[in-house]
């Protein structure tokens, strides 16, 4: 007999709690590795592009490449695609440690185009007054231009971590777990629907409070 | 030829520079010698696209010249290394139409900045920033972001912060173009003051005449990518010769009256209208009592405008002759004899229509 039941079961406390945990995981370990090689990526995009500070038409032609070669495709196909690379890599392709090398190269991608995004849309003439002023064209990358772009560079990298909070909802599908797999395995495919929108909301909090926290710095360090 | 400058010498030096654009094969600045000495106020003054702001930033090499040697505080430019170059650059202050402060730091902050690329410690950069911007009149706003202050006051942050590290030159590229008259009058006058005061070279980019007019010493006209005259303000002032020089002067001088003007002028004045250029040597105006002196015309001031160049008064005033033929004729040989340029418009009734006048006037007015 089948049971159908729309209520919260206490056992689930538990499972919830893990799941929680695994989230926070694989965004954590994504957004900073991940992060952090898009933002190197995307600082190469912008400083390799035509008139850039370091013009190089052969490595921007190949990353332009590359970036645009992993975007497109859908994460649930990657997640599968690449289990060559992650056994390789990581030694499995299952669970919270199968799911982070995708996820922090697809984030790496995404990350890149935004960080190369708010940098073009700093003004070229800060560039040049660094210049001018005789400070060294990493210096005016790192040391003027980051500085400069720091407000949409937040708001860019919050932006991201709701991508990621998808991703990992997708990463149960190699059993990584997370909320998202919480909400389908003991909501939505129980025909539970309490627990599925249990599931969704502790996504949808996490969202709210990223999003407010990343507003409230991005206004901080915004002084234009 | 390096490092060995003397107190003679010209502190830049241009040497059959020329540059060319890739992208639509513009020759933005075409065989280009000149030399501008220490201590003074240059200008250089074009229409948009004339080359001017491309030649000034061969100076600090933010644009790298095609052929030519650029000699700067006794290096060439054109064969130093990166490193050399950042090394010259931080004795080559600039300032910017759009100003381009760092939005992201306070005004302190923007002053002391260069102060951290030549390594000078915490308390230096402070004691130095504050200096300069007591120099430049906003000590009050050391504290405020760019956003906060208006046009005059980011340009004397900007000033403020090429001077931090103790240019020997200042580039100024349209650093008034986007402020209101009595602002830019303001921040001329700071920047007059930069060069008494601190002794700094300035190499002033601009499209407005009022601009070399109230602060340069020499001037250069450039037209698509070429210098089509230079000399001391004065001279080109006095003395234009092309048609482009006299199309600037007639922007800063408002003195003559365009064909429009002279027709209305007509209308009230029917006697003989003859435009007289003043000299500095006060001739002029002394030879207006004296050429009329027993020749029974009635000569009345009916349109002009005099301003200072480096201090020196300019400009030209429209006289009306009433008198017979004779009368103003004579009248007119005196004025010529004296010394001043007269141009004959005629009267009423027998109008004359000088070419180059028309011409001159004609092509201000489309100009604008």
């Amino acid at each position: 007999m089948i049971i159908l039941e729309n209520r919260w079961i206490p056992s689930y406390n538990e499972e919830f709690f893990n799941s929680f945990l695994q989230t926070l995981q694989m965004v954590g370990v994504t957004l900073l590795v991940g992060g952090l090689l898009g933002l190197v990526l995307g600082l190469t995009l912008f400083a390799t592009r035509r008139d850039g500070l370091f013009q190089n038409r052969p490595v921007f032609v190949a990353l332009n490449f590359l970036v645009n070669l992993v975007r497109p495709i859908p994460f649930v196909i990657f997640l599968m695609a690449v289990r060559p690379l992650n056994v390789a890599v990581m030694g499995t392709f299952i669970g919270v440690k199968g799911a982070l090398l995708p996820m922090v190269i697809m984030c790496s991608m995404a990350t890149s185009r935004l960080v190369e995004q708010s940098l073009v849309n700093t003004d070229p003439g800060i560039i040049e007054a660094g210049r001018a002023m005789g400070a060294s064209r990493l210096h005016v990358l790192f040391r003027i231009l980051i500085p400069e772009a720091l407000a949409p560079l937040i708001l860019g990298y919050v932006f991201l971590i709701i991508g990621i909070l998808d991703m990992s909802a997708m990463a149960g599908v190699v059993g990584a777990g997370g909320l998202g797999a919480f909400a389908i395995q003991y909501g939505y495919q129980k025909y539970n629907d309490y627990v599925m929108y249990a599931g969704v909301a502790a996504i949808v909090l996490l969202v709210q409070i990223v999003q407010t926290f990343g507003n409230w710095l991005a206004r901080r360090v915004l002084h234009r | 030829m390096s490092g060995t400058a003397r107190p003679g010498d010209p502190i830049i030096k241009f040497l059959n520079v020329s540059k060319t654009f890739a992208k639509g094969n513009i020759k933005a600045v075409d065989n280009v010698s000149l030399d501008i000495a220490r201590g003074e106020i240059f200008g250089f003054i074009g229409y948009s696209g004339a080359g001017k702001s491309t030649l000034v930033r061969l100076i600090n090499a933010l644009e790298k010249a095609d052929s030519g040697v650029i000699q700067v505080l006794g290096q060439d430019v054109t064969k130093l290394n990166e490193n050399g170059l950042n090394q010259l650059r931080s004795q080559i202050g600039m300032i910017f139409q759009q100003f381009n402060l760092f939005t992201a730091r306070t005004v302190l902050a923007n002053v002391a900045y260069p102060l951290k690329l030549v390594k000078a410690s915490k308390a230096e950069r402070e004691k130095r920033a504050r200096e300069l911007l007591e120099f430049v009149g906003i000590a009050d706003k050391a504290d405020s972001y760019p956003a906060q202050l208006s046009g005059g006051q980011k340009q004397r942050v900007g000033i403020a912060r090429a001077l931090a590290s103790n240019p020997q030159i200042l580039l100024a590229d349209e650093a008034t173009s986007a402020l209101d008259p009595e602002t830019t009058r303001d921040v001329l006058d700071l920047l007059r003051k930069v060069n008494t005061e601190l002794g700094i070279t300035l190499v002033v980019i601009t499209h407005a005449m009022e601009v070399v007019q109230y602060i340069c010493d020499r001037v250069a006209v450039m037209e698509n990518g070429k210098i089509v005259e230079s000399g001391a303000t004065y001279d080109v002032f006095a003395k234009p010769a092309q048609t482009v020089t006299q199309r600037f002067i007639n922007t800063a001088l408002h003195d003559r009256p365009s064909p429009e003007t002279v027709a209305r002028l007509r209308k009230y004045h029917p006697g003989r209208l003859v435009l007289v250029r003043l000299r500095d040597d006060g001739a002029s105006s002394f030879a207006l009592t004296a050429a009329t002196k027993g020749t029974g015309v009635f000569a009345s001031i009916v349109f002009g405008s005099i301003v200072e160049v480096e201090g020196r008064p300019l400009g030209s005033v429209t006289l009306e002759l009433v008198g017979d033929i004779a009368a103003t004729d004579e009248v007119i040989s005196r004025l010529g004899a004296a010394g001043s340029q007269v141009t004959d418009l005629g009267t009423a009734g027998h109008p004359i229509s000088d070419e180059v006048w028309q011409l001159l006037v004609h092509t201000e007015g489309s100009s604008r």
